[in-house]
């Protein structure tokens, strides 16, 4: 969305002046933030579900992997609120343990991917001409990138684990990321205070340091808070490669994929991973707005 | 394209109405129809496609001497009788003379011989060719390799209606194979006029009991009574069949008239719905899911009793039934109730104690010594196949110590790694499913042995631990230890080179192609090296015997699976076959069990695989169908659409579907 | 603008290339075989193995003769490129029978029909929903269009496609739940894939809509006292349509893509069915010609956005110009 919108932050007086405004700004930033309460909401919700991740073991009821042939195929009830699988596994233990993999994966891809196509956008937007026109040309290479056999060929070179699972990812991510950081770069570089910076005899590096980059900080936050939840699905479908997490370790894809099988006899099993599902995207979608709204408060 | 913009102009409301009026019309006028969700026809070709796809087809457009009658047994089709000489290596066919063609020619003896002849043509691809009964006439393979004429091929046609196989050896499941898609003919008019697109649509010639009208690739195939059909079959007129879709939602919206459901909540959906649960129709098939040790470098499951102890090691009877919920019955044989072999005493069954005797026999007490293995699966698998191997895992490791990781790999790579020789890291077991193609009387899961023995490299190691025990008791040599004196290293050494020299000949015919030769040369003259080498190591004053002899070892499995995997016969496989048929033969049933018992001993006792369950077809059917026949076999399941009724005004019995 | 639209679509053939080059390498580095995952296959469904007989089968044979024995990757990609000059993409291994052209020619319609449809469905109730929640924000009106278009980007569209068919075809019995033939047949295909174009395009029409309102342009309009919804109609809206071309490109090829799962649950034989298994099952012809397939629709959607473009603004045609002179 931000893409789409080329047009930088007006240059303010902070940014020419001491470091004590510049602070003012993400203060600025901050209030203007603040007053969304959907998305300071969405903020807490996002924060309590990393919590939740990072301290499964001490709230989910049940182990992941915690078997009960006894109790297979049992409906939501006060031991097992979401119900339990083929197996007598709690679900809603699942759901919580599947929080880490999926966010793990998400933020990992996500810093990999921002990290490639940021560097990749901002120097054809930066160098422009032939750089440019190469790297655009790499760029629409890699949307008919076939990914399916590039994550086959990673997984049997790199062998399995998160790491490889970030590479397969970002492999063909970071392609948004580079097109929205030139958009970026093409929209400030020409801005008059670079120019005249520049013609003061600013180097690249500094004036990258100094201008493109502070700049572009809030489109790129607010792309990643909307890429965030997507890639914690695709997770589910590198499942099929052999690339994703291993039963019987959880996965927030395959369980809704799983639900989504067994809806019509068991609907529980979907009701739930769904539903956080939706929840999530929610909060990370509203969160997105809300950051979109602080960095570019022009209204 | 029939998505029009004059029907969207209609309105929503108009269009919802006019759907409405269009189901109910199409309810209320209905032929004499059935309409399920079937396997997908990629191609018209029978010769290049078995399985689901021949019952679809095949068996509904085209139809030979022999078929499967509406009770269980053979009875003749398209031939009124059959002679069999005294030494069983003579079959007589008597042809029925009102057998026509689509176009009206009639049906001779020729259009057999020409059939036969055609898949057995050098370099045709004919997918029948592994199980076809061709294999047993004389001449018939020899044609095939390029060695012998088409003229002195066992097929003879003595007239128009008169057709005589003469076999090299006997085959007691000649005439069931008979039924198998092989042995149907084919119209020798258009093969002449139209060659390789004999099988395209408007040229399609058949003499079955249907015709074919429409077929789209990827979405459906249309079948109609075919008027020229000459003998007794049910009054289906048409038959409607779709390649995808969600069979019990399409159940109940009325479009499909059985449904076979494949998921375990859809059964269970459906045993608990007050409607639905009285047109369940539940009978057993021979879709077996099983388990086969990995062929690796590692030698801890070369050793039969590790395997065995862990087939004996978990309860799957305890997994079947919670997880399943009755669509799988657990087996203890690799075999199914539907074969003749069958023998509910035979079986390797839960025994946790006799599972951790043999481990401490086989010098791995609790399982100590045993690396952590994998169990590899492919992605596909459903939620609930997964989740029994997790159980497995956990019970594996409870009763015996053993710890097992799960390893879901794409197709692909599963496929890969299901077939070759592993690294000595990577070692355990995997998923393998299998059912039984046809109804062979006497050799029950010998369909399994089959892949084994030609398939997977895993197996070729059984084989050969079965010829070694054979050695042993002839010469008390003692199995797989060894190597303690350079004396032992030398007769297999010999057998290496005996292989290397058995692949180059089985290469030398040019029947392969020059790549596939320099390939089979390469590695032929690689192994005969590395055997060398390890030879000469060996016999250096300081060698590491112990390496050196498993080094040698695995050189020599390397060589036997190449030479298996090219060639089509082992002694053993032989020997079973004659056991086999001994006991279809033997007069006394007493006799036939104790044959089939001794079979079934000899392959647990060097078996890579060990059964999990067998899977129960479960299937939602109309009550106005009458006489859908579920065969246990594989193929035919539930296909024999030519026995059914449709019965307008018989909403009455639900149970009426035949189970055999 | 001439030479413009030839740098463009020289610079597509380039790609085209590049894409090929990749494709062809990975897939002989990728591990697994076309042959040992049919024979695997045939195995477990049915039983049935492929012998020794069968050790260079006909669909090889195909692959030979067009490519050669043992030929290099480089002149494999040569071969292809002469093939595909003229259309010929040739059998693929899973249907040795028909030709890749001949198939996609039937499967290319459906599949379209199938995007499109979602698509135009989508500008039409996308655009007066972002509207409506823009000249409203804030409003009852804003929350439950953001809210109903969240709920489309929520959940997948697998589950919207079995609630739809649960609803729909088995409660209502109003629409058939698989096939394709009349326009019955669309609509739960449709209806399953619409949500997610809804949500994206109204959310980014409001957006953009409430940010031209802000510019100073309008205000001039408002506070020459000018109406209110002259002002947005014809002036903000049109500025901020301008870039939904952007995203409709890219949606509109996205679609496509998305198709296959649909076409797997509705049994609909478009050119997902075609290619969705051909790099499951290593099928070399197939799996080269859909990856280049789906690159040039993706090259072509972008090419098509920038001339239609230009052919609006006309800023945006002058500098095309400056470039491309």
């Amino acid at each position: 969305m931000a893409a789409l919108n080329p047009v930088g932050r007006p240059p303010s007086d902070a940014d020419e002046s001491s470091p004590a405004p510049r602070i003012s700004y993400w203060g600025a930033v901050w209030q203007r933030f603040s007053s969304n309460r959907l998305a300071v909401l969405s903020l807490g919700f996002v924060i309590v579900m990393v919590l939740v991740a990072a301290l499964a073991d001490l709230i989910a009821p049940y182990g992941y992997n915690q078997i009960d042939l006894d109790n297979a195929y049992q409906s939501p009830s006060w031991r097992h609120v979401a119900g339990t699988d083929e197996v007598g596994r709690d679900i809603f233990s699942r759901l919580i343990f599947s929080l880490q993999t999926a966010l793990a994966v998400a933020f990992g891809a996500t810093v990999i991917s921002v990290a490639i196509g940021g560097l990749i956008g901002a120097v054809a937007g930066y160098a422009g001409g032939v750089v440019d026109n190469v790297l655009m040309r790499f760029t629409d290479v890699m949307y008919a990138f076939p990914g399916f056999l590039f994550s086959i060929i990673l997984v049997s070179v790199l062998g399995r684990g998160i790491v490889t699972i970030f590479i397969a990812i970002a492999a063909t991510g970071w392609v948004g990321f580079a097109r929205l950081m030139r958009a970026q770069v093409l929209s400030i570089k020409n801005l008059e205070y670079v120019e005249s910076a520049r013609a003061l005899g600013a180097t690249h590096p500094y004036a990258i340091r100094r201008y493109i980059l502070p700049n572009s900080f809030g489109p790129l936050i607010v792309a990643i808070a909307f890429m965030v939840p997507t890639l914690m699905m695709t997770e589910s479908a590198l499942s099929l490669l052999g690339l994703g997490v291993m039963p019987p370790r959880p996965s927030w894809g395959v369980l809704i994929q799983v639900g989504s099988l067994n809806f019509r006899a068991f609907p529980y099993q979907l009701t739930w991973p769904a539903a956080t599902f939706a929840l999530a995207l929610l909060a990370f979608t509203y969160l997105g707005d809300g950051l979109n709204d602080a960095f570019n408060p022009k209204e | 394209m029939t998505l029009g913009g004059t029907d969207w102009r209609k309105g929503v409301l108009l269009g919802m109405l006019a759907a409405v009026l269009f189901n109910a019309q199409a309810r209320a006028g209905r032929p004499k129809e059935i309409r399920y969700i079937g396997p997908p026809v990629s191609t018209l070709n029978s010769y290049l496609y078995t399985g689901g796809m021949y019952a679809q087809i095949t068996l509904g457009t085209k139809e030979g001497l022999v078929q499967l009658g509406p009770e269980k047994g053979l009875i003749p089709a398209q031939c009124e009788r059959w002679e069999v000489s005294e030494d069983r290596l003579s079959y007589t066919f008597f042809l029925r003379r009102d057998n026509r063609w689509y176009d009206g020619t009639t049906v001779t003896a020729r259009d057999y011989r020409a059939a036969f002849i055609y898949q057995m043509e050098p370099g045709r691809e004919s997918k029948w060719l592994w199980d076809t009964p061709l294999q047993y006439v004389v001449k018939a393979m020899d044609f095939r390799n390029g060695a012998a004429r088409e003229d002195e091929v066992g097929v003879d046609v003595l007239d128009e209606f008169t057709l005589r196989f003469r076999l090299a050896r006997p085959y007691p499941a000649f005439l069931n194979a008979m039924v198998t898609g092989s042995m149907f003919p084919i119209h020798r008019g258009s093969l002449e006029k139209y060659g390789d697109a004999w099988h395209k649509l408007p040229n399609y010639q058949g003499n079955g009991p249907y015709r074919i009208v429409e077929w789209e690739l990827n979405s459906h195939i249309i079948l109609e009574a075919n008027p020229r059909y000459n003998l007794p079959r049910g009054n289906l007129e048409r038959i409607h069949s779709r390649f995808a879709g969600r069979p019990l939602e399409g159940y109940q919206s009325g479009e499909i008239d059985f449904a076979l459901l494949a998921s375990i909540a859809d059964i269970y959906y459906a045993r608990r719905h007050p409607e639905l649960g009285d047109e369940l129709v539940l009978t057993p098939t021979s879709g077996l899911s099983y388990v086969r040790f990995l062929f690796s470098e590692h030698p801890v499951y070369w050793d039969a009793r590790v395997r065995r102890a862990i087939a004996l090691g978990f309860d799957k009877r305890r997994i079947v039934e919670s997880i399943f919920l009755g669509r799988e019955t657990p087996m203890h044989m690799l075999s199914t109730p539907a074969m003749p072999d069958w023998d509910p005493d035979v079986g390797m069954r839960f025994n946790v104690e006799e599972a951790r005797r043999l481990l401490s026999e086989a010098g791995y007490p609790g399982g100590e010594g045993i690396p952590e293995s994998v169990i590899l699966i492919p992605s596909y698998l459903a939620p609930e196949m997964v989740s029994q191997f997790v159980v497995i895992a956990a019970m594996l490791e409870e009763n015996l110590g053993i710890r097992f990781r799960i390893d879901n790999q794409e197709l692909g790579v599963y496929a890969d790694k299901r077939v070759s020789l592993n690294p000595s890291g990577y070692t355990g077991m995997c998923f393998a499913a299998s059912g039984a193609p046809w109804p062979n009387p006497i050799y029950g899961t010998q369909w399994i042995e089959n892949v084994q023995w030609t398939e997977d490299p895993g197996v070729y190691g059984a084989w050969w631990e079965g010829q070694r025990r054979i050695l042993q008791i002839r010469s008390g040599m003692t199995p797989l230890e060894g190597g303690e004196n350079l004396e032992e290293f030398q007769p297999v050494h010999r057998l290496v080179e005996a292989y290397a020299d058995s692949v180059t000949a089985l290469f030398a015919n040019g029947r392969h192609g020059p790549r596939l030769r320099r390939q089979a040369e390469e590695a032929m003259s690689g192994w005969r090296q590395t055997a060398d080498e390890i030879l000469r190591t060996a016999g250096e004053p300081d060698a590491d015997l112990e390496w050196c002899w498993k080094a040698l070892n695995v050189t020599l499995l390397q060589a036997r699976q190449y030479y298996f995997q090219w060639s089509n016969t082992s002694d053993l496989r032989w020997r079973l076959e004659e056991m086999r048929q001994e006991a279809h033969y033997a007069r006394e049933s007493s006799r036939q069990a104790e044959i089939n018992r001794e079979v079934h001993r000899l392959v647990q006792a060097f078996s890579w695989d060990f059964p999990l369950h067998v899977a129960n077809a479960t299937a939602l059917v109309r009550p106005y169908v009458k006489g859908l026949r579920f065969c246990a076999y594989w193929w035919a399941n539930p296909m024999y659409l030519k026995w059914i009724d449709i019965d307008d005004d018989g909403a009455t019995a639900a149970r009426n579907a035949v189970v055999d | 603008m001439v030479m413009f639209f030839f740098r463009r679509v020289g610079q597509i053939f380039v790609s085209l290339v590049a894409i090929l080059v990749i494709t062809f390498y990975l897939m002989h580095a990728a591990p697994g075989d076309f042959f040992n995952i049919e024979r695997l296959m045939n195995q477990q469904v049915t039983g049935s193995r492929l012998s020794q007989f069968e050790e260079k089968s006909q669909t090889l044979m195909l692959w030979e003769e067009r490519y050669g024995e043992n030929t290099p990757v480089w002149k494999q990609i040569l071969i292809y490129l002469r093939h595909a000059a003229v259309l010929d993409f040739g059998p693929s291994f899973r249907y040795p029978d028909t030709t890749i052209q001949e198939m996609m020619k039937r499967a290319f319609p459906r599949t379209f029909v199938l995007a499109f449809s979602p698509m135009l469905l989508a500008l039409l109730i996308g655009i007066p929903m972002g509207i409506g929640a823009a000249l409203y924000r804030n409003s009852w009106i804003d929350r439950v269009t953001m809210f109903v278009s969240m709920l489309g980007i929520c959940i997948p569209s697998y589950v919207i496609a079995l609630l739809v068919i649960v609803f729909f075809a088995v409660t209502l019995q109003l629409f058939p739940t698989s096939g394709w033939g009349t326009w019955e047949y669309a609509v739960l295909p449709v209806m399953a894939m619409v949500f997610q174009p809804v949500a994206g395009i109204a959310r980014y029409v409001r957006v953009s809509l409430i940010k031209e309102m802000g510019e100073d342009y309008v205000r001039t309009v408002f506070s020459k006292g000018g109406n209110r919804n002259k002002a947005v109609f014809r002036h903000a809206l049109r500025n901020s349509l301008i870039p939904l071309l952007t995203i409709s490109g890219p949606q509109f090829a996205n679609l496509m893509v998305s198709t296959a799962f649909i076409e797997e649950i509705f049994n609909i034989p478009g050119l997902g069915k075609l290619f969705v298994a051909a790099a499951g099952t290593r099928d070399y012809p197939m799996i080269i010609t859909s990856t280049l397939f789906f690159g040039f629709l993706i090259m072509l959607m972008n090419l098509l956005v920038d001339i239609g473009y230009a052919l609006i603004d006309p800023r945006i045609r002058a500098s095309y110009r400056g470039k491309g002179g």
